[in-house]
């Protein structure tokens, strides 16, 4: 996983959980909360979080063609671990 | 901060091998076996591009020919023993070329080793057999490491020199090579390294015991609703004996009440996924895809607001704002989800000494 990206998405509501929206992405991908919003603020407003993803090219695309999401940057970086 | 104070007599143990302190000059190419008065045994050094040498009280090289050159190597091998630690200082310095060394276990003296400690251009990693997984960002100075043998697997430690306690910065399983060298290895060309004060030493106390100083060791098959105790800042593992076929896997740890905890989640897919769950609510921090096959291996690391969540060895994702809670030390499998198994959780302390090598 050495593509790297970082995504402005929303807050969404699963199951009764705080999830922020990720299209689905290849296995191994990961994504962490690089906001550290508290809790008890995320919803309704401001409902957006900004990700860091690990993923691969496909995963990149998929990033890319969500319009739901807004990617704020994308680089490679060999070796890459969170 | 916890510590976890472990202590036994002071008395100091005359190392299986070193100390080796490097204290006289000498300019590459270094006498092979290199030996020293007051140290125990030799070493072999490979170094084609007579790059090592003995300088500022240590041996240490400016750039690096490949993998493996240079190296210094014991010339003899070491039977595993459950407390058996392989201890030294190194450096990490951030101008020239980058810092990257090995101090680790090698069942061959050449190429990569098997199991220790490397450093790699500002951030501390686990040797563990072909696995690397990341530990953290090291900083400019000087560390003490350290990496203690268990019957599979091992303790992997570190300190800035001047601190008096260490740091379990991670622990392994698996690896059960036997006998073995101990090595200082580049891994790479273009890289410098600084090791000091090298030496073989069997420790006493609880590091006699496979599972060292874990503050709570639960074997076996485990049931919904087991709860465990671990320091606040902790590493706590389990095994994802079977993953469910719906609903979850949760196990909670820094649990301050029944709706007030963090939890590792593992569903049907294999998502890992980190949780805070705050007044009842859920917010899912960190995750990631179909990672966790039967019999994973899940270690959460927790030190003060960073959380780090590996499985099988690779660091998935580091949360950096875990501030609720980060006091509370229950645990507990709060669900198994539908036909889930988990077995074997364990906790350690993050931060432990070593006796007699204070």
């Amino acid at each position: 996983m050495q593509q790297r990206a970082q995504i402005v998405t929303a807050w969404t509501v699963v199951d009764g959980a705080n999830v922020p929206y990720v299209p689905p992405l290849p296995a191994g991908s990961s994504w962490m909360d690089s906001t550290g919003q508290d809790a008890a603020s995320l919803l309704p407003d401001p409902n957006t979080v900004v990700l860091e993803v690990w993923t691969d090219a496909a995963g990149i695309a998929a990033l890319d063609g969500d319009a739901a999401i807004t990617v704020l940057s994308v680089w490679e970086e060999p070796d890459a671990t969170p | 901060m916890d510590l976890v104070l472990l202590d036994g007599p002071k008395r100091r143990r005359r190392p299986r091998i070193g100390p080796f302190r490097f204290g006289t000059d000498a300019a590459a190419p270094l006498p092979s076996p290199y030996t020293e008065p007051a140290a125990r045994g030799s070493l072999a050094i490979v170094d084609t591009g007579f790059h090592a040498s003995i300088s500022s009280g240590a041996f240490q090289w400016a750039t690096s020919v490949g993998a493996a050159d240079p190296a210094a190597y014991s010339t003899t091998t070491f039977a595993r023993k459950t407390g058996r630690a392989l201890l030294a200082r190194m450096q990490h310095l951030a101008a020239g070329n980058p810092s990257r060394s090995y101090v680790a276990w090698d069942t061959d003296a050449a190429a990569f080793p098997n199991e220790g400690v490397r450093f790699d251009a500002g951030t501390l990693r686990a040797k563990v057999g072909a696995d690397e997984p990341v530990c953290g960002a090291l900083s400019e100075g000087l560390y003490d490491t350290g990496y203690v043998q268990r019957s599979s697997g091992g303790f992997h430690l570190i300190r800035a020199v001047g601190e008096s306690v260490w740091q379990l910065y991670y622990v392994s399983i698996g690896q059960t090579n036997t006998p073995m060298y101990v090595g200082v290895v580049v891994p790479t060309s273009n890289a410098k390294g600084f090791v000091d004060n090298l030496r073989v030493v069997d420790l006493p106390g609880v590091w006699r015991d496979d599972d060292g100083p874990a503050t709570q060791v639960l074997s076996g098959a485990r049931s919904a609703g087991d709860t465990y105790t671990h320091t606040a800042d902790a590493l706590i593992e389990r095994i994802i004996t079977t993953r469910p076929s719906a609903g979850s896997i949760v196990e909670r740890f820094r649990e301050q009440d029944d709706t007030n905890h963090w939890s590792i989640q593992v569903n049907s897919a294999g998502d890992l996924s980190l949780v805070e769950t705050v007044a009842g609510a859920p917010t899912t921090r960190g995750s990631s895809a179909a990672v966790i096959v039967n019999g994973n291996r899940v270690m959460v690391i927790a030190d003060d607001v960073v959380m780090r969540v590996y499985s099988s060895n690779v660091l998935r994702y580091t949360y950096s704002s875990a501030t609720n809670f980060k006091a509370a030390t229950a645990g507990r499998l709060a669900s198994l989800g539908t036909g889930g198994a988990v077995s074997t959780i364990k906790a350690w302390p993050r931060r432990v000494s070593l006796p007699g090598w204070a």
